[in-house]
């Protein structure tokens, strides 16, 4: 059954892209910065997360942990990095991101050493058998996360008082400031929620892998970046499809296009064709 | 001179002919790319492989920046349907396709690169004064232009491009321009590079590289030429000085973009101006 | 005998909005035509059309007999329709004098690749400071945009427009954020290019000036066309005035 087996590789794959990107997709929406140091943040909630687990014994106590402080990290750096520079032209904060992200990786390579962490016991192993399909435990949490984040994440957009305060800023700051929403505090709060997410998946990716190394976030830095133009900048449930069509794209073509191209060109094969046809992304901004 | 120093040079040379010409498609026409080094990449495999079968040096040269001015081109005519981020985006994407393609293609070396590419034969100082003269045409060349109408026109398609239809302006006339000559110098960057080096693969042109030819740009000051040159003589060479921290030069590269964008988002140029404007004041 | 300008049947649609539907008028050599209608009225939305901002493939538009619909607004500006913008958007790289010298130029960035080898802008500077002198605003030729009043820099917007030698000069509200007395002078200016003998059309609230100085009127109202002709007859019909004057001023015609 390699078609099956492919299929499952591409979404558990493209899971992992989305809880990244939708985190990312947040800050663009509100902020329209391409903050590749997002990616950083995704190392950072694997490393906290493999610490506290070997210290602790409990994953979900390092999952949450790693998702809060890489949460506040995030606030931290949209305060410190670029609130300062928000009204300069849009390369001023990719290139200072494209710094902070190179400086974050050097940091972990210092503390942690070059060839990374690993669980001293792997958690969530247990096969768990669903519809003849048979995953790990862990691989199953992914692919919930993912879309059980998004799901989560759509609801509070369009159901409390915050969410549909994050909503019109991200429509028209101007509009949204004048009804009385603290802009300010939005933009915290999606830099919370959007690295938080970052975390999360960092966390995934770590038990999926049982590694966490300072160079685990230098090939989603440049993927995310490409699934949020797909999903239509800004746009959360169009960055989730879009991720997980990647993943799935990505998994059948290093099978079957492996002597033309290679697993990143096939990506971007995907989304230069997908901007030429529709310049917008292939979902529109909400 | 020592065969040291004269390395550096160039090396210096090389890299103020990159930042110049994509200084000439985002600083002076306003069209961001994250793919530059891709453009290098074409110029040198072009190069690298002509000379390997026996052609002489300034062909190759020749021909390897005519492959990747046409790939500009292409790339150029993307620029036309999509913008700002969706462009900078797209230009990646033409990084990692090129990176992609050249990897499975044992014809161009794969993984393995293209080595034991053939000396151009002017000896090492010879080279040098090469190298230096060809930056120091594309120096000129920057100059020239910005007072030009060309230059005028690459201003009001930076500034405001639909304002400058308005004024019946042919903003894609103007954008393929740029990106024909920027990408073909590129290519000049690399046929140096591949002949300096003497060795090509596929990770000498990856997004690393592309991001070190646009912070030369960003970080001299976006469309100055002489903070261009300056940024990316000091900035090709800084990994070399820093060897002294040997562990550390990557951090402190990583933290001098950051600080330069967050403190001086003019980058150097702007620091500079500054500094002069604010002595002035204090003498009179 | 061809008009200058005839626009056949325009119908424009945002979404389900309909912001044109199915208008035609026309302009004569040397007339200053006065579009005018309520806010929202499609009053910009049909200049755009004109110049293939906003274009649509219901109805087309003919200049001097040839139809210039579908071309792309660099294609149409070069043969001779110009429009300055409401919202002003200068270059704010440049200053005032090189926004103007830069529309000077058309004629020398005409083919791309000679630009390079083109380097005086003397005639265009001297172009350019002549118009700043007309619009009153020389001044200013040597600040940059940005801390400019918006007076001036709608004036900017019009030294531009006429930078550009056009047949047709479209003005859209160049009085507005003008004080009385400057509005005042700026019509004049405008009367005068007219009487020289430049066609204009000119969209405009400010009743009094444009029933000053406009030889004739097209009014417009919910995308559609409501009256055409001169001033005079335009505004006695009962129905413009209670579409557009009636709730908001009171003129004598």
């Amino acid at each position: 059954m390699l078609f099956v087996e492919l299929l499952v590789q591409g979404l558990l794959q493209g899971s992992i892209y989305g809880l990244i990107a939708v985190g990312l997709t947040l800050v663009y929406g509100l902020l329209r910065i391409l903050h590749v140091a997002h990616a950083g943040l995704f190392t950072l909630g694997g490393y906290i997360c493999v610490i506290l687990t070997n210290q602790t014994g409990s994953f979900l106590l390092a999952v949450l942990a790693s998702m809060l402080l890489v949460g506040i990290t995030g606030m931290l750096i949209y305060r410190i990095c670029y609130q300062p520079i928000l009204d300069q032209p849009p390369f001023v904060p990719l290139i200072a991101s494209i710094g902070l992200f190179i400086a974050m990786e050097e940091l972990f390579r210092i503390f942690f050493g070059a060839y990374g962490l690993s669980f001293t016991e792997l958690p969530l192993q247990e096969p768990l058998p669903f519809l003849q399909v048979s995953l790990k435990q862990a691989e199953w949490l992914t692919m919930l996360m993912s879309v059980g984040f998004v799901a989560i994440l759509a609801f509070l957009a369009n159901r409390t008082k915050l969410g549909l305060a994050w909503k019109a800023t991200v429509t028209d700051p101007e509009i949204a400031s004048s009804f009385g929403v603290d802009i300010i505090q939005v933009r915290y709060l999606n830099f919370f929620i959007g690295s938080s997410l970052a975390a999360a998946s960092g966390c995934m990716m770590a038990v999926l892998n049982n590694l966490v190394e300072p160079t685990m976030g230098s090939v989603p830095s440049y993927k995310m970046l490409a699934i949020i133009v797909l999903g239509g900048l800004g746009n959360v449930r169009g960055t989730l499809i879009a991720a997980i069509l990647l993943g799935i794209i990505e998994s059948y073509g290093t099978i079957y296009l492996d002597d033309l191209l290679d697993r990143d060109s096939i990506a971007f094969v995907f989304l230069i064709i997908a901007l030429m046809i529709r310049p917008q992304g292939l979902f529109q901004r909400t | 001179m020592m065969a040291y120093e004269i390395s550096l040079l160039i090396v210096m040379g090389i890299s103020i002919t990159a930042g110049l010409s994509l200084n000439l498609i985002t600083g002076f026409c306003g069209q961001i790319s994250l793919g530059h080094a891709a453009f290098m990449g074409i110029g040198a495999y072009t190069s690298a492989l002509m000379t390997k079968n026996g052609l002489p040096f300034f062909p190759s040269l020749a021909a390897g920046m005519l492959t990747a001015g046409i790939a500009g081109i292409f790339v150029g005519l993307c620029s036309l349907r999509v913008r700002h981020d969706f462009l900078a985006i797209t230009t990646m994407g033409v990084g990692f396709l090129f990176l992609g393609i050249v990897r499975q293609q044992d014809a161009l070396g794969g993984e393995m690169g293209i080595s034991g590419i053939p000396d151009p034969g002017l000896g090492r100082i010879g080279f040098l004064l090469f190298v230096m003269g060809c930056a120091a045409l594309v120096v000129y060349l920057s100059l020239y232009m910005k007072r030009s109408w060309l230059g005028f026109a690459f201003d009001a398609v930076a500034d405001d491009e639909d304002t400058a239809g308005m004024l019946g302006l042919d903003v894609t006339q103007f954008k393929l321009i740029a990106f024909a000559i920027g990408t073909s110098l590129a290519g000049l960057a690399g046929g140096l590079y591949a002949h300096n080096i003497r060795f090509i693969d596929p990770d000498s042109f990856g997004f690393v590289e592309s991001i070190t030819v646009l912070s030369m740009v960003v970080i001299g000051g976006i469309g100055s030429v002489w903070g261009v040159v300056i940024a990316s003589a000091v900035l090709s060479v800084l990994p070399l000085w820093f060897q002294f921290i040997e562990d550390y030069k990557l951090l402190v590269y990583g933290l001098l973009l950051f600080s330069v964008m967050r403190f001086s988002p003019g980058g150097l140029s702007a620091l500079c101006f500054n500094i002069f404007s604010f002595f002035r004041k204090k003498l009179t | 005998m061809n008009h200058l300008l005839q626009v056949h049947s325009a119908t424009i649609q945002f979404g389900g909005v309909k912001a044109l539907q199915d208008v035609s008028f026309h302009l004569d050599q040397e007339d200053l035509l006065g579009l005018i209608g309520p806010n929202g009225a499609g009053k910009t939305t049909l200049m755009r059309y004109v110049t293939g901002i906003n274009d649509s493939k219901t109805g087309h538009v003919e200049l001097s007999g040839l139809k210039i619909s579908g071309l792309p607004v660099y294609q149409r500006v070069k043969l001779g329709i110009s429009m300055s913008q409401q919202l002003v958007r200068p270059f704010k790289s440049m200053s005032f004098l090189d926004n103007v010298v830069f529309a000077a130029g058309y004629h020398k960035t005409e083919k791309p690749w000679k630009t390079l080898f083109i380097k005086s802008r003397i005639q265009e500077k001297q172009r350019a400071l002549t118009l700043l002198e007309r619009l009153g605003i020389a001044d200013m030729a040597m600040e940059m945009p940005e801390k400019a009043p918006l007076g001036y820099l709608k004036r900017l917007e019009v030294a531009r427009a006429m930078a550009i030698d056009p047949k047709i000069l479209i003005l859209d509200e160049p009085l507005a954020g003008l004080n009385q007395r400057e509005a005042e002078k700026l019509a004049d200016t405008l009367s005068q290019l007219n009487q020289q003998g430049q066609s204009m059309i000119l969209i405009e609230h400010n009743l009094r000036e444009v029933m000053r100085i406009c030889s004739r009127l097209v009014v417009l109202d919910n995308g559609r066309l409501l009256a055409e002709g001169s001033p005079k007859s335009v505004l006695s019909q009962s129905h413009v005035q209670e579409a557009y004057l009636g709730k908001e001023l009171h003129v004598n015609p």
